[in-house]
């Protein structure tokens, strides 16, 4: 479980923590402060309206009659849903289960495909959907699970020594912790932007409501974390 | 976080068995779907005409070609997603679901202003629920179409959806009444043609929870 946890908040408590690791964890070219971001009320233009993604050209193509296009969506979307899932679940068998259900749910919908409609936030929002509904049916509950013997199959995206790895995961756990203590709107608002990686109007999307409310309940957890995680927040990375 | 190799091999192996519909043949399929659930709605009208009875003609005209531009509006609303895989925004479903009948009465009402004599041809109360069941048997093609068409479809709000749908569906319905129905009393119209829009909007909320719904599977 301690694993778990660990490649679900790792990122977050490496960034929230160990001021003295800072210059270490900023090296790392892939990793993004957790905070960027949501402490602006301001928000570009770019993030308010991303791009087309290649996970939105191959879908294009393959509502066309590409079968072959499937293995790009595959590959674009299923590690940001895995590492979604695992976080809410807690469960990797649960997670994979549900990506493939994900998967295919968009496989039967190929057909309905928008032209110029963005993937991403369709696939959370029926990530999030089948998720809710297994939930609600009770056959499966994991969230909030303590434990887990498959989490030694989790791969950690970091490489940290043991003193590292033991101080962020007593970071994540309490990241974890108080993350958990947020209300649902702020929590998974946060959890979207800030460790999937969607874009404001993304998780709009995804939850149904206004950018405005989504970047409202992501600032309020925000300062809501930072009023109890003040010790950990880096000062850098709140300007 | 990486999920292991053989989930890929699991997933490709799953749309491999299940093949789906490119957007050429579900298409296809949408406009057979379509033609089929509207065939009755032609029959009834090709069959029976179009009848003023003792109604005003310019009052019927007015009716059913506002009735004709809000079932239109009412299905683009709820039946059309924009640029967005995900439909419509809540607050969109909620007003096409709620406004709709308004709308229906508003305008029925509204041609009683040139026309003041249609407000006088009444029935007994039986015609009410004669004019209703026909209504009601009139909107169920439209929204089976519909369902067909967004079946699946909504992982956000999908009661909301399959409301919006109902009503569409039920003002498909009332359209056709009213090119034939020869009654035009505030009374009749309102239990007889909107309420049965009022009827399909909750119905399609049924519908919608269950059929416009992404929904997980069971093994």
């Amino acid at each position: 479980m301690d694993l778990v946890v660990l490649a679900a908040f790792g990122p977050l408590a490496f960034m929230l923590g160990e001021r003295e690791r800072r210059q270490r964890v900023e090296a790392q070219p892939r990793v993004q402060s957790p905070w960027t971001g949501v402490t602006s009320v301001r928000v570009d233009e770019a993030e308010q309206s991303p791009p087309r993604s290649p996970a939105d050209a191959a879908m294009e193509r393959y509502a066309r009659g590409d079968d072959a296009a499937f293995g790009a969506i595959y590959d674009a979307l299923a590690p940001r849903l895995y590492g979604y899932l695992v976080r809410q679940t807690r469960d990797l068998a649960r997670a994979e289960d549900l990506v493939q259900q994900t998967l295919l749910h968009m496989h039967r919908a190929r057909g309905s495909f928008i032209p110029g409609a963005q993937v991403t936030p369709w696939a959370f929002a029926i990530a999030r959907r089948l998720l809710i509904d297994g939930l609600r049916r009770g056959k499966r509950e994991v969230l909030r699970a303590t434990d887990d013997e498959a989490s030694e199959d989790v791969a950690v995206a970091t490489d940290p020594r043991a003193d590292d790895l033991v101080q962020a995961q007593e970071t994540a756990h309490r990241i974890q912790r108080e993350l958990a203590r947020l209300p649902e709107g702020q929590r998974v608002a946060f959890e979207l932007i800030k460790q999937d990686g969607l874009s404001l109007a993304e998780a709009a999307e995804v939850l149904g409501t206004t950018v405005a409310a989504v970047k409202l309940r992501a600032h309020r957890a925000y300062e809501a974390l930072r009023a109890v995680l003040g010790d950990l927040v880096d000062p850098r990375g709140l300007r | 976080m990486i999920p292991s190799p053989e989930l890929r091999h699991r997933v490709l192996a799953a749309i491999e068995r299940e093949p789906a519909p490119s957007r050429a043949r579900a298409t296809t399929r949408t406009a057979i779907a379509f033609a089929l659930g509207f065939a009755p709605i032609v029959l009834f009208v090709g069959i029976l005409g179009v009848g003023a009875g003792g109604r005003p003609p310019g009052y019927v005209a007015m009716v059913a070609g506002g009735w004709v531009l809000l079932a239109a509006a009412a299905t683009w609303g709820a039946l059309g997603r924009g640029t967005s895989m995900l439909g419509r925004p809540r607050s969109w479903l909620l007003a096409v679901a709620l406004l709709l009948p308004v709308a229906l009465l508003g305008v029925a009402l509204a041609g009683y202003v040139p026309w003041p004599s249609a407000m006088e041809i009444d029935c007994a109360p039986f015609g009410h629920f004669i004019c209703f069941d026909l209504s009601s048997a009139m909107s169920i093609g439209p929204l089976v179409a519909f369902a067909v068409a967004r079946r699946g479809t909504d992982p956000i709000h999908p009661a909301l959806t399959g409301a919006a749908l109902g009503g569409a569906s039920g003002s498909w319905g009332a359209v056709a009444l009213a090119l034939h129905c020869p009654v035009s009393s505030v009374a009749h119209v309102a239990l007889g043609h909107v309420l049965p829009v009022v009827f399909f909007a909750t119905l399609g909320a049924v519908i919608g929870a269950r059929v416009v719904a992404v929904r997980a599977q069971t093994k």
